[in-house]
Formats: C-alpha cells, sequence, structure tokens
C-alpha cells in the first residue's frame, strides 16, 4: 500500500519594533523583513514598548496604545453588523459565519463594534469571502437574539493586520476594562497579561483564557478575567518592572525590590508567593531561562539563578563583586537584557546605554561550571551601532536563520556569527579588540623572592603552513612585572609601558617561537591581545620560564 | 633557560573577588572579547568571540537612526 503524506507545519515568524514601525518577516526561507502599515494607529518607540507571542498574534504593549499584529485572521468589513437590533446581534468570539455565496466558512476572533460600521477579524476555515455584498450568517452561542446577519462592504482582507487591542466588541459594559496604559505583557496559561500601569503599577491584570479580548473581572467561573496584585496581605505590593511566564506552570513578577511568583491559575486554587525579599529584577527583559529550567534575572546585586520554587542566588557576587555598582546601569537611563543561547549553552546579559548604545555586556558561560556550579563570566564589549536593546532565541523553520538574535542601536539585527572575525557595521569592518590577562603569578618558586623570566612561548590554534580556516592570526604580547601583584595587575590593565612585548606567529607554533628576553621582579603578568582587523585567535598553549633569582631587594 | 611554567588560559572567566596574589586557578582578573570555545575550531581553549555580523537577507528595521526596541516570534499555521 503506498503511504501519502503532508506534512503541515507552523510557520514561525520573526516580528521586530523599531522606529515607530513594526517588521514582520514575510520570507521564512531567506529571513526577508517588510513593514507592517501601522499607519491608522501608529506606535511610539520613545517610549517603552514590549511585544509577546499569543493566538498567533504578537501583542504589542506600549503605554497608552495596545495593538494586535495579527498573522492568522481573515478581515471582514461592513457597513453595520447589526443592521436589525430586534433580530440580529453582533457574533461572539468563537461563533461560526458563514458566506451565503461563496459558502466559505470562519471562526469569528474579534470585533470591533457592537452595532454600526465593524470589522471582523477571523480564521478562515474553508473556501473565500469573495465580493463586496456578500451576506454573511451564523449563529451566536448565547444571548439574544442569537442570529448573525451583516453584508460585506469591501472585498476580505487577508492576514496580516495591525489594529488597536480593545475589549471585545469595544463593549467595556460586557468585556470590562483593561488599564488605561501598560508598559508590561505577556502570555500565560491561555490569558494574556498586562501589567506596568503608571496609574497603578503594582497591578497586574490577566483576560479571561483563550480569549485576549475579555477582561471582565465580575464573571465568576474558573476561566473569567482577573486582576490583582503580588505582596504579603494587607501590603500594597512593589511596583512590578518584569512579567516572566514559565510555560503554564508558574508566573514570576520582577519588582523593583522583591519577586512573586504565581503557580497555577489565579481564579482555580493558583497561589502567590514571594521569590524573594531582598532583590527585585532590573527590567521587562532582564530575565531568561536555560535549558534547566533556571531562572536567571538582573537583580538588586548583579546576576542571579534560582529554580522555582526555590531561593536566588547571586552568581555574580564571589567572581564579580560590587557589579552593579561597576556597571552603575539605571532603569531610566539603561536597558538590560538576557538572552539564552541554545546553540552555545550561554547567557547574553547585555547593558547597554539607552542614549548612546554604549555598551558593557557578559557572555555567562555555561559550560565552565566551577566547583559551585557557577559558569564563567566573560566580559564583551560591541561597537556603539552594535549595542543591544532587544533580543530572542529564533527557533526559525529555516536551519541557516536560527540562533539567537540582537537588536541593535542602528536599526539592525545581528547574529554572532562564527566565520565572522568582525563586527561587521554596513560595509565597514569593526576590528575586535579581544585581549586577556594571564596572572599575576610570583616569578620565583619560592615565596617572597625574587624570579627571572627568561623565556615565553606561545601555541595558538592551527599549523603550519597557514591558509586554513581554522588557523589562529598572530597574538600580541606584553609582559608586566612588579614587586606586588597589585602592581601588575595595575600596569597590564593600563597597558603601557610593559618589560617586554612582542607578537608571537600564528598559526600553531613556528619554529623559533620562544621569546628569550629576561626581566627580573617579584610577580609578573601576561598580556594576549588582538586587535587587528578581520582577525581571529585562539590559544593552545603556552610556558614562561622562571627561575629563582635572590632575595627581594 | 628556567623551568618552564605552564600558563593557564582562564576558561573559567574573569574573577576579580579573591587577593590580588590568590588569583584563582584558570580565572583572569582582566579580560574582554574573549570566550571559552573558540570560533576557528570549537574547541575548549579560549579564543577570541565571534562577529557581529547581519542577520536573515540584512534588512533595516525602520532607519538606522532608532535601535531594534523588541523583538517576538510568532507562530501561525498560515
Amino acid at each position: 500500500m503506498a503511504i501519502s503524506l503532508t506534512e503541515y507545519i507552523s510557520i514561525r515568524r520573526l516580528v521586530a519594533v523599531s522606529n515607530d514601525e513594526i517588521w514582520w518577516e514575510d520570507n521564512v526561507a531567506t529571513g526577508s523583513m517588510t513593514e507592517l502599515d501601522t499607519s491608522a494607529y501608529p506606535i511610539d518607540t520613545t517610549d517603552q514598548l514590549n511585544i509577546f507571542e499569543a493566538y498567533q498574534k504578537a501583542f504589542v504593549v506600549n503605554g497608552a496604545k495596545l495593538g494586535v499584529a495579527d498573522f492568522i485572521n481573515t478581515k471582514l468589513s461592513t457597513a453595520d453588523i447589526r443592521p436589525n437590533d430586534s433580530t440580529n446581534i453582533a457574533p461572539l468570539h468563537g461563533t461560526v459565519l458563514t458566506g451565503g455565496t461563496s459558502g466559505a466558512t470562519m471562526i469569528v476572533d474579534y470585533c470591533n463594534a457592537v452595532n454600526g460600521a465593524a470589522l471582523v477579524y477571523g480564521f478562515t476555515t474553508s473556501g473565500t469571502f469573495d465580493e463586496a455584498g456578500e451576506v454573511i450568517t451564523g449563529t451566536n452561542i448565547s444571548g439574544d437574539p442569537t442570529a448573525v446577519s451583516f453584508t460585506l462592504d469591501a472585498l476580505p482582507v487577508a492576514p496580516p493586520h495591525w489594529y488597536p487591542w480593545t475589549v471585545y466588541n469595544n463593549d467595556e459594559a460586557t468585556y470590562g476594562v483593561m488599564p488605561n496604559k501598560a508598559y508590561l505583557g505577556c502570555l500565560y496559561n491561555g490569558r494574556t497579561v498586562l501589567s506596568g500601569n503608571p496609574e497603578s503599577p503594582n497591578n497586574w491584570y490577566m483576560s479571561r483564557q483563550t480569549n485576549p479580548w475579555d477582561f471582565n473581572t465580575n464573571a465568576t467561573d474558573d476561566q473569567a478575567a482577573v486582576a490583582g496584585h503580588s505582596s504579603d496581605l494587607g501590603e500594597l505590593g512593589d511596583i512590578v518592572r518584569s512579567l516572566s511566564p514559565y510555560k503554564d506552570d508558574y508566573l514570576s513578577f520582577g519588582c523593583a525590590n522583591s519577586m512573586w511568583t504565581l503557580f497555577g491559575d489565579p481564579r482555580r486554587g493558583g497561589a502567590v508567593r514571594e521569590l524573594s525579599l531582598t532583590t527585585g529584577n532590573f527590567g521587562a527583559n532582564s530575565y531568561c531561562w536555560d535549558n534547566e529550567n533556571n531562572f536567571y534575572f538582573w537583580g538588586n546585586n548583579g546576576l542571579y539563578r534560582t529554580q522555582i520554587p526555590g531561593n536566588p542566588q547571586c552568581i555574580s557576587q564571589f567572581k564579580l563583586p560590587r557589579l552593579v555598582k561597576t556597571e552603575a546601569a539605571s532603569p531610566l537611563t539603561h536597558r538590560i537584557t538576557l538572552v539564552y543561547d541554545r546553540d552555545r549553552h550561554g547567557i547574553l546579559v547585555a547593558i547597554t546605554a539607552l542614549a548612546t548604545g554604549v555598551n558593557s555586556n557578559y557572555w555567562y558561560d555555561l559550560n565552565a561550571l566551577d566547583e559551585q556550579e557557577i559558569g564563567a563570566f566573560f566580559p564583551e564589549s560591541y561597537p556603539a551601532t552594535c549595542g543591544v536593546y532587544s533580543g530572542v532565541y529564533y527557533d526559525s523553520n529555516t536551519p541557516s536563520l536560527k540562533g539567537m538574535l540582537l537588536g541593535n542601536t542602528d536599526g539592525y539585527i545581528r547574529v554572532f556569527d562564527d566565520t565572522v572575525k568582525d563586527d561587521v557595521v554596513g560595509e565597514q569592518l569593526n576590528a575586535i579588540n579581544s585581549f586577556v590577562c594571564l596572572g599575576p603569578m610570583p616569578m620565583s618558586a619560592i615565596p617572597q623572592r625574587n624570579g627571572t623570566l627568561s623565556g615565553i612561548d606561545l601555541t595558538v590554534a592551527g599549523v603550519q603552513p597557514s591558509g586554513d580556516a581554522d588557523d589562529s592570526n598572530d597574538v600580541d604580547f606584553k609582559v608586566y612585572t612588579a614587586r606586588t601583584a597589585s602592581k601588575t595587575m595595575a600596569l597590564a590593565t593600563a597597558n603601557t609601558g610593559p618589560n617586554i612585548a612582542g607578537t608571537f606567529a600564528g598559526p600553531g607554533n613556528v619554529r623559533g617561537t620562544t621569546k628569550r628576553q629576561s626581566v627580573r621582579a617579584e610577580n609578573v603578568v601576561f598580556r594576549l591581545q588582538n586587535t587587528a582587523e578581520s582577525e581571529s585567535w585562539a590559544f593552545e598553549n603556552m610556558y614562561a620560564y622562571l627561575s629563582d633569582s635572590g632575595r627581594k631587594k | 633557560m628556567g623551568r618552564p611554567v605552564k600558563i593557564q588560559f582562564p576558561l573559567l572567566g574573569q574573577h576579580k573577588g579573591m587577593a590580588t596574589s590568590k588569583q584563582p586557578f584558570a580565572t583572569s582578573f582582566l579580560m574582554n572579547n574573549m570566550r571559552l570555545y573558540d570560533v576557528l575550531d570549537k574547541r575548549a581553549r579560549g579564543g577570541q568571540r565571534p562577529g557581529l555580523t547581519a542577520w536573515g537577507d540584512g534588512d533595516l528595521i525602520g532607519d538606522a537612526s532608532n535601535p531594534v526596541v523588541a523583538m517576538c516570534v510568532v507562530s501561525s499555521i498560515v
């Protein structure tokens, strides 16, 4: 028997926001982006803005501008959604509509009016609504009357669409009231969640389950909308800065000085418990999860990690103490974005000055855990044009487009590419200033004595003769010595006046590589670096030739 | 020549929390744009980080004077 399989896939698309514009990936094979027309309901990217996926749409949360980029529904237009008030009614969410002449069918998702001119958005399940003048009918599951009948006054419009996010039918008497402003949003347990309302910054608002258009909290069923805040009983509650849903299991509220977690559904046995009363979360996107359900966030004292439930641990405290003070980042002036890179198994912590794009970043590598199970911090810097303002791991249907995407200062989306040795800005190649300081280390094996460095030998990646893509380029070195370890560190940090300097030729270890210059001191630091355009390097091994040279004087 | 002393690359990243004379094994007090895995042969030996380059078709989102402030991925069946 012949077997025929028809592959049925969902399409993942990237949506990006910049310059008061929303762009979407119209060609998922090449990663081509196209602007979505938002002119009828413009957004403002000079204000805070967040975006989340729900129900095959992107919900945009931009203060007073709450909008929907809809990638699934067909738009129908009518001059009168309820032509006869005694026998007709506007369709409900979920009503099935049928075209009188085309026979096309649609499941209604959203309708923006209860009477008069209206737009109806729904998923077309069969056929095509084909012409203006077609009469559309259906029957609501409840209400009185239940008959839906209206006439199209324009051709149906295929997705995508952009429209205001309001309650269903714009009928606040039936579907409740959304907050006047919101800057935070997410999808949790089938509910669209809003928070960051300046009028009530400690509160959160959840729509009805499976219906992002219903915010009526007066309904009493388990799926009805709900609002609340996260605090101990009787307390006002902290200002919410982030919403961090994890599947449908729990939702963490990152507040200014505390963290709270909602377990389960608030309408059905859910519970809010404190995650931490000693740290909050920096901002809307200052969190991520790794592949082992560990929750990371930038808190009051640096980078934190926890499982939920659990107690957050400041994992930067020991290795990078006073990190928050060093970075001097404020939510008013900086954006901190955390993204877990599934491919490289690490977390990018990007700290960017909002006004300039000047940045300070850390690659937190989960491949190099120490005995306390804490990963390795690798500081990084990018050109100001490549400052990170947003990030997402994109599991594209097209393998070559998968990866950790970074939304940058100059309006481009970038990725880390192992084959690229510069930071590319248009036609300009920006050399990566990469360096590492090794040490400080005592030069004599006997404590409190001087030593002599008589030679250095560095082997870099690759083999002679050069020419392969995996060959390392040359590496510059500088040697700093001093009486104390602190002094050598200060000298190496200043990067001026080394005792010895030179270049190790790559790739591999060229004959005669060993540098035979000598210097006598108590402590030494080696600084290796490459600052050249279109070059990269990797360390293989290194030896220093040291001997005792007597008492220090 | 003196005795050869092997110099370890800081595979455990940056560490600034101990006494200056007690720099922990396989850490560095100062480094930048280096990572554990090198990009040349993908080995955990230390190397320069990968470069940043435009994703996909390299489209400019908006204009060059405004950052990409938000992104998300939407799955749909059409």
